[in-house]
């Protein structure tokens, strides 16, 4: 929930914007840019489209601010300004979104590298434990492979650290499946990693 | 989904939130949930450009705030421009004949031009039909003004 001080301080800095103050807008942008970095990076894999994507939200944003009423935080409207705009980019893109599928663009990291270079490697010696870090980076390729309300949920909770009805204000999607998102993209994850380590390099 | 799975994310939940002490991951479906919640808690790759803020900005349109003060020859400008428009105002005034004889006939040409157009058309329906439209135009306003929409937008 919204306190007071929160959303008044919100409801300044709104006004300011809307009397067309650049140096409050700027602000608004700086308060709210690792939001929604974090959305349209998660959701949008293409690194030549994402800066645009944020971009469009800012200025969506700007454009219907005059529209918002308060009724929630400021970041919940944000975030679904976020991701409308991402799903309407991967809808013309005509990118799965429902269906979890293969990664669209490599992780070029180095630790990536390492991991798959792992996986590919057969004869590699599996008693050299995987290193976090490459387990890790394993893991991020494995985001990519999510459905993307999968990806959202399960940004918003863990990146942003929003809670279970926030995110489903969002999603637009009831709280019991906003929780089951989270479960079942956890498990899922979990299983990507299962199947490309042995249990022995897992836990050494 | 097993029990399994439910209790191992809840712990690690519950750590990652600073709200518990880590969990055992002597088993790999631990390890493999601690890696899982320690990739998900990292932000993603990729950093927007350093001028991200200020490049929006401009797209928007919004003048910088050094911009938009006005300039004192600006707003000597703005005076002069509104004393002349009030002087030309006054000699127009002074130097008209007769206010009275020229509002007299101008009311006189529109007077006779609908006594003309009356042959021709119901001005009575005309001008119902008017004012139902100013009504409607006005309620609209009224609408807008005071019930505006607030749903947040989605994209057309």
């Amino acid at each position: 929930m919204n306190t007071e001080a929160e959303t008044r301080s919100e409801r300044e800095l709104v006004d300011q914007v809307l009397e067309g103050d650049r140096d409050a807008f700027l602000s608004f942008i700086d308060r709210y840019e690792r939001l929604v970095k974090h959305v349209v990076f998660r959701m949008v894999d293409d690194d030549r489209d994402r800066e645009e994507l944020c971009q469009d939200v800012f200025m969506r944003a700007y454009r219907y601010l005059d529209d918002f009423r308060f009724e929630s935080k400021l970041s919940t409207w944000l975030a679904r300004i976020a991701r409308n705009t991402c799903l309407n980019h991967l809808e013309k893109k005509e990118m799965p979104l429902y269906a979890d599928h293969a990664p669209e663009s490599h992780d070029d990291s180095p630790d990536a590298r390492a991991a798959l270079n792992r996986i590919e490697d057969p004869n590699e010696d599996v008693s050299d434990a995987a290193s976090d870090r490459e387990r890790r980076a394993l893991v991020r390729k494995g985001i990519k492979t999510l459905s993307e309300h999968y990806r959202t949920a399960l940004t918003l909770y863990h990146l942003e650290g929003m809670s279970v009805s926030q995110i489903s204000d969002i999603m637009d999607n009831p709280e019991g499946t906003v929780k089951s998102h989270l479960y079942r993209g956890r498990k899922k994850l979990k299983d990507w990693l299962l199947d490309r380590y042995s249990p022995e390099e897992l836990t050494l | 989904m097993t029990d399994r799975d439910h209790s191992l994310q809840d712990e690690f939940d519950r750590h990652f939130r600073g709200d518990g002490p880590p969990p055992d991951t002597d088993d790999p479906e631990a390890a493999a949930y601690e890696a899982v919640f320690a990739a998900l808690h990292e932000e993603p790759d990729g950093d927007l450009s350093d001028n991200f803020a200020e490049q929006v900005a401009d797209r928007v349109g919004l003048a910088s705030n050094v911009e938009r003060e006005p300039s004192p020859a600006l707003v000597w400008s703005d005076v002069l421009l509104v004393f002349l428009a009030v002087a030309a105002l006054g000699a127009t005034l002074v130097l008209m004949p007769s206010v009275q004889t020229i509002l007299q006939e101008t009311l006189w040409v529109v007077v006779r031009s609908l006594n003309d157009i009356s042959a021709y058309v119901r001005l009575d329906v005309v001008a119902s039909i008017g004012l139902a439209l100013l009504l409607t135009l006005g309620l609209d306003l009224f609408l807008r003004r005071w019930h505006p929409r607030r749903r947040a937008p989605t994209p057309s």
